[in-house]
């Protein structure tokens, strides 16, 4: 149910970007979501679906990548793939406290009509 | 066209939250953003905290609910230094934006201790910074020993933990360690305080590490 908040501040970043760069119309975009964030992505298309009626981005296409959840191991000096949300080194067992990657949620990339560069 | 960037999409909540810790910092107020499931106990601890620290500890709390204003009456009649009610008209958490307006009526010098009761829910909440110096996450122990292992993201971020109604756990399956556990392996360094705001067990360390966490603060007041 978290995704259709991410929609609703996705959907002001969409437009905030679109109107500086002049767009008229968004009709995709990129995402990079990280695992950790455990978006469901059919969910966050379906509520952008809902929360971009009517605005600039309605009905646009969504590709989303999914960001490994990545941690630094200080003892091993490794980065190591965490499974299943533990947070401890496979290797030797230390605490990961330090997360690499895996909390992204960013647009990267958007397009649509409109904004030729000036 | 098409457009490269790369937007973080919570950076304008993160923006307006940041603003709002700046201002807390200016006062050296220490700022916890206490979130759970649905009835696990929120309130019922506030309550506690502003009438065991009266005269000591100075509190005041912004209360968040979809619907109501019930919460924010018994932090009143608890007789907290500040209280507040915001309705999230739907929304499953509050923000950086809902708090701004009532950080400006406030008088931050009045306080001591601000806490953001947050709405029930433990997923949405950890998402949305406030300006909170720090996340705390309350459990009740009638909610299955696996609750961290579900919503893992809500146990990294906060970094304190209270397990509550404990004075439950006989009539229940819950254990005790497998909670700790649990949530350990999400976070391993994760602070935990097991309570029960029934019988009282466990809140006089809570209760210290709040005194300590305000001194800390207020150290850091330039
Ligand atoms: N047995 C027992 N009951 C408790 C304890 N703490 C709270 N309760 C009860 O749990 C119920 C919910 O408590 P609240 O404090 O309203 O919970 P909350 O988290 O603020 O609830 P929402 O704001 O609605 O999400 C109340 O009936 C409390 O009396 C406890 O330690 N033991
Ligand atoms: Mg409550
Ligand atoms: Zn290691």
């Amino acid at each position: 149910m978290h995704e259709a908040s991410i929609a609703v501040e996705l959907l002001k970043v969409v437009e905030a970007q679109a109107r500086q760069a002049g767009m008229s119309r968004v009709s995709g975009m990129k995402l990079r979501i990280g695992a950790f964030r455990m978006v469901v992505p059919e969910l966050l298309s379906a509520a952008f679906e809902v929360v971009g009626q009517g605005t600039l981005a309605e009905g646009a296409e969504m590709r989303m990548e999914t960001v490994p959840l990545v941690a630094r191991c200080e003892r091993c000096d490794e980065d190591v793939a965490v499974e299943d949300y533990v947070f401890f080194c496979p290797r030797c067992g230390a605490p990961l406290l330090e997360i690499l990657s895996g909390k992204e949620l960013d647009l990267v990339e958007m397009w649509g009509e409109g904004g030729e560069s000036p | 066209m098409k457009v490269t960037l790369v937007q973080d999409i919570l950076d304008a909540n993160r923006r307006v939250s940041a603003a709002n810790k700046r201002r807390f910092d200016e006062h050296g107020l220490l700022v916890l953003n206490l979130m759970s499931s649905p009835g696990a106990g929120k309130t019922t601890l506030l309550e506690h905290c502003i009438s065991a620290l009266a005269g000591e500890l100075a509190i005041g709390v912004i209360e968040g609910d979809i619907q109501t204003s019930l919460d924010a009456d018994r932090i009143e009649a608890a007789g907290a230094a500040f209280a507040h009610q915001i309705n999230t008209r739907g929304a499953c958490h509050i923000d950086g934006n809902m708090i701004a307006p009532v950080v400006d009526e406030m008088d931050l010098d009045a306080l001591d201790l601000l806490f953001v009761e947050n709405v029930g829910n433990l997923v949405c909440p950890a998402e949305f910074d406030v300006g909170e110096d720090e996340k705390l996450v309350l459990f009740s122990v009638t909610e299955g020993d696996d609750k961290p292992k579900k919503y893992p993201l809500m146990f990294q971020v906060s970094g304190v933990m209270l397990v509550n109604k404990i004075d439950l756990l006989p009539h229940l399956d819950a254990d005790l360690d497998k909670i700790h556990a649990h949530a350990r392996d999400v976070h391993p360094d994760m602070r935990i305080f097991d309570i029960s705001c029934k019988t009282g067990e466990g809140l006089d360390a809570f209760y210290g590490w709040l005194r300590e966490a305000v001194a800390r603060k207020k150290a850091t007041r330039v």
